[in-house]
């Protein structure tokens, strides 16, 4: 018949190089495909194996670094949480951090102990994302439903106690929004029992699944010199042996007044990776419980600096709530200033300049997943095609929060 | 006529194919803290979704891309449909009960069970796409992995009870005489009809649907379920000749615990979807080529035996 494999859109590329040549097929893996999220990456595949692979990311920039010029930096926190709605506390937090640091504002200290649980419980709610994703990029779709069934239950919490399951726009420069009720308080420990047991069994059914364990175990491996090289952070760094952690390393927060350790994985393969997600969402736990018990239940919800610019009226309330209209008067200074929080995926950077005006001069941010991608991209090569989804899922890339 | 119409015939079928597609989402659901299917028909516990779902994909529109031979796109769903749906010919539904009677019921069935791969090879080559053209490739990888153990653990069974199906409902079930053999099988066809953790051919995390991924609406009713009917098949194989098919009882009855014990093997395969992750196809290949090899040759060996004795 003669048939030329172009007519039926199967285009192979021929090339001389190397022993013999090769010969290998281009696949366009995204940015419509079940498991790519918003990005296209060019897979060069010779027979299964992977030889090179092309990220295209870019499909859901929102110029979020214009958009935080363009208006009131107080309206910068809803907008810059959707950077990644998982880990949303984290992202404001290290948002909130950069206007502290410029407007020379402090913490009270009720706001400090809340941050750290809502932080915490950001982190599990971006590692429960993640691991689900991961599951069903792997098959396993009762590991997707399990993770996002407890991910639930901490989204509630977060609904009870700010109002919104997903976009709680909570934190705020000098502390935090709202008070959480009585409600949060008491089911918040009762979540957490509930996590720590299934997460075990998650573990057991995911990862110690003999399928699991094969399909991740000396995946995707990144040695400790290239995760360096490549500035890959959260678990795609600690998963290949480096210890480095923003919370202890840069310390911010109160995260020196706990007892928690640094998760470290040495196998530097997505079995690694995940394990890392695991150990994290342990210490999480471990965190928020000793918090619960220091957390002050009375006291003003911002700090000092940041009450002045309030109206004595709603001063009265400080304790149970905090009106942005004080926020909405301030202008930022003729300075900078940078804030650093350590995500589910990595650490967040934000830097602010000030303009003398309501808005910022300048806001740059650094996300996780953008610094991850180079570095999940070299775990890649000579991977397997069905690795591809198995490694995606273990450095957690969030093509929304690479892209900003 | 009352086995080609009723029992196996296209009514069961057909009655097999809404029910395992609405028992797989409801039994994955219960694992997995959710209801399944519930809204449509509540108080039978959304059963009619399935039919919902058929009615829904019957009317949306039929695309056909481009680039393809149209005749062949639009032909090749309906054949493999056809030969998954073959075996049935042979495969008796109660004594006598059989469209086709024959002494060599099991080979003509193991011949035709591995003929409706090349028919998905082609069908997925006729798509004329990257990932259509991966899956067969998978496909055709998975069926040298499992023709080898799935033949000789039916080959095992054949030594000790002959090739007529039909006689396979007396005695000894099967299960009792080569539980070897009867593992073998609940692999190999788990492997065969894409059941987790084999399910590669139409892995979605890496190849969107394999060899189903350009139909729509119709043809890929025809395709995909076409999987459900080489299930079918295979549940009703492996239940006559393992589980002793319609045994102890006969007529209505003895249909009623052949369709129990069909449908509990299904079961078993259709769980495995809430306990697997999906496995690497190099991972997939060394289980059948190694382990299950190995396990089936076994399973010969212990027919032999009872030759022997």
């Amino acid at each position: 018949m003669g048939v030329e494999m172009r007519e039926y859109g199967l285009v192979l590329r021929e090339t001389s190089s190397g022993p013999g040549g090769r010969r290998t097929l281009e696949l366009l893996f995204g940015p419509q495909h079940p498991t790519s999220g918003h990005i296209r990456f060019f897979v060069e595949l010779d027979g299964d194996i992977i030889v090179d692979i092309q990220p295209d990311p870019g499909f859901v920039h929102r110029t979020m670094e214009k958009l935080g010029e363009t208006r009131h930096f107080i309206m910068g926190i809803p907008l810059f949480e959707r950077l990644a709605l998982p880990d949303a506390i984290n992202v404001t937090w290290a948002y909130s951090m950069a206007l502290e640091r410029m407007f020379g504002y402090d913490v009270s200290e009720r706001a400090e102990y809340l941050r750290v649980i809502f932080g915490e419980m950001s982190r599990i709610s971006a590692h429960l994302y993640d691991l689900g994703l991961h599951a069903i990029m792997l098959g396993s779709s009762t590991g997707f439903m399990w993770a996002f069934g407890l991910r639930d239950l901490l989204v509630n919490l977060w609904a009870i106690a700010t109002g919104s399951r997903t976009t709680p726009t909570w934190v705020v420069p000098g502390g935090v929004r709202r008070a959480p009720p009585k409600a949060f308080y008491d089911r918040l420990p009762g979540f957490l029992d509930f996590l720590e047991r299934k997460l075990d069994e998650f573990y057991k059914l995911v990862i110690r699944n003999p399928v699991g364990y094969s399909r991740l175990k000396d995946v995707g491996y990144l040695s400790k010199e290239e995760a360096a090289a490549y500035l890959a952070t959260g678990p795609g760094i600690r998963g290949s042996g480096v210890d480095w952690d923003t919370r202890r390393d840069i310390p911010y927060g109160i995260y020196k007044n706990f007892e928690w350790n640094v998760v470290v994985e040495d196998g530097g393969d997505s079995l690694a990776r995940t394990l890392v997600r695991i150990g994290e969402i342990r210490e999480s736990i471990k965190i928020i419980r000793q918090a619960f018990k220091q957390v002050p239940m009375d006291g003003p919800l911002i700090g000092h600096a940041a009450t002045h610019k309030i109206p004595p009226k709603e001063r009265e309330m400080l304790n149970e709530l905090v009106r942005l209209s004080g926020y909405y008067v301030t202008t930022t200074p003729l300075a900078e200033g940078a804030g650093m929080t350590e995500g589910g995926r990595g650490r967040y950077f934000f830097q602010v300049w000030g303009s003398g005006t309501e808005r910022l001069f300048r806001v740059r941010i650094s996300t996780p997943s953008w610094q991850n991608l180079r570095a999940f991209m070299k775990a890649c090569i000579g991977a397997r095609l069905m690795d591809l989804p198995a490694i995606y899922g273990s450095f957690g890339f969030f093509p929304p929060e690479a892209d900003r | 006529m009352v086995a080609a119409v009723f029992f196996p015939g296209l009514i069961t079928m057909g009655l097999y194919l809404i029910l395992a597609v609405w028992a797989e989402r409801k039994l994955a659901a219960k694992v997995q803290w959710r209801y399944g299917p519930l809204y449509v028909s509540e108080k039978l516990g959304g059963v009619l979704q399935t039919v919902a779902d058929l009615l829904k994909l019957a009317f949306s529109e039929l695309v056909v891309p481009s680039y393809t031979n149209r005749a062949l796109f639009a032909a090749l769903p309906a054949v493999v449909f056809f030969v998954e749906a073959l075996p049935l010919l042979f495969i008796p539904g109660g004594p006598g009960l059989v469209m086709i009677p024959s002494g060599y019921g099991l080979l003509y069935v193991v011949a035709i069970i591995l003929i409706s791969t090349p028919a998905v090879v082609a069908m997925a080559w006729a798509e004329a796409d990257k990932f259509t053209f991966i899956g067969l490739l998978r496909e055709l990888l998975l069926e040298a992995a499992y023709e080898v153990p799935l033949v000789l653990s039916l080959l095992a069974m054949a030594l000790v009870y002959g090739t007529d199906l039909s006689t396979y409902a007396q005695g000894l079930p099967g299960i009792a005489v080569n539980p070897v053999a009867f593992f073998v099988y609940l692999v190999a066809t788990a492997m065969a009809t894409s059941r987790f953790p084999f399910e590669i051919p139409d892995a979605d995390a890496e190849i969107v649907l394999g060899p189903y991924t350009e139909y729509g609406s119709s043809l890929f009713l025809l395709a995909y379920g076409s999987n459900y009917v080489k299930l079918y098949a295979m549940a009703l194989l492996g239940a006559l000749v393992f589980l002793g098919g319609w045994a102890p009882l006969a007529g209505i009855a003895g249909i009623a615990v052949y369709i129990l014990k069909a449908s509990a093997l299904t079961a078993f395969w259709l769980l495995l979807r809430a306990v697997y992750p999906r496995m690497r196809i190099d991972q997939a290949l060394r289980l059948g080529w190694r382990e299950l090899l190995f396990l089936s040759a076994a399973a010969v060996g212990v027919s032999a035996l009872w030759r022997l004795w």
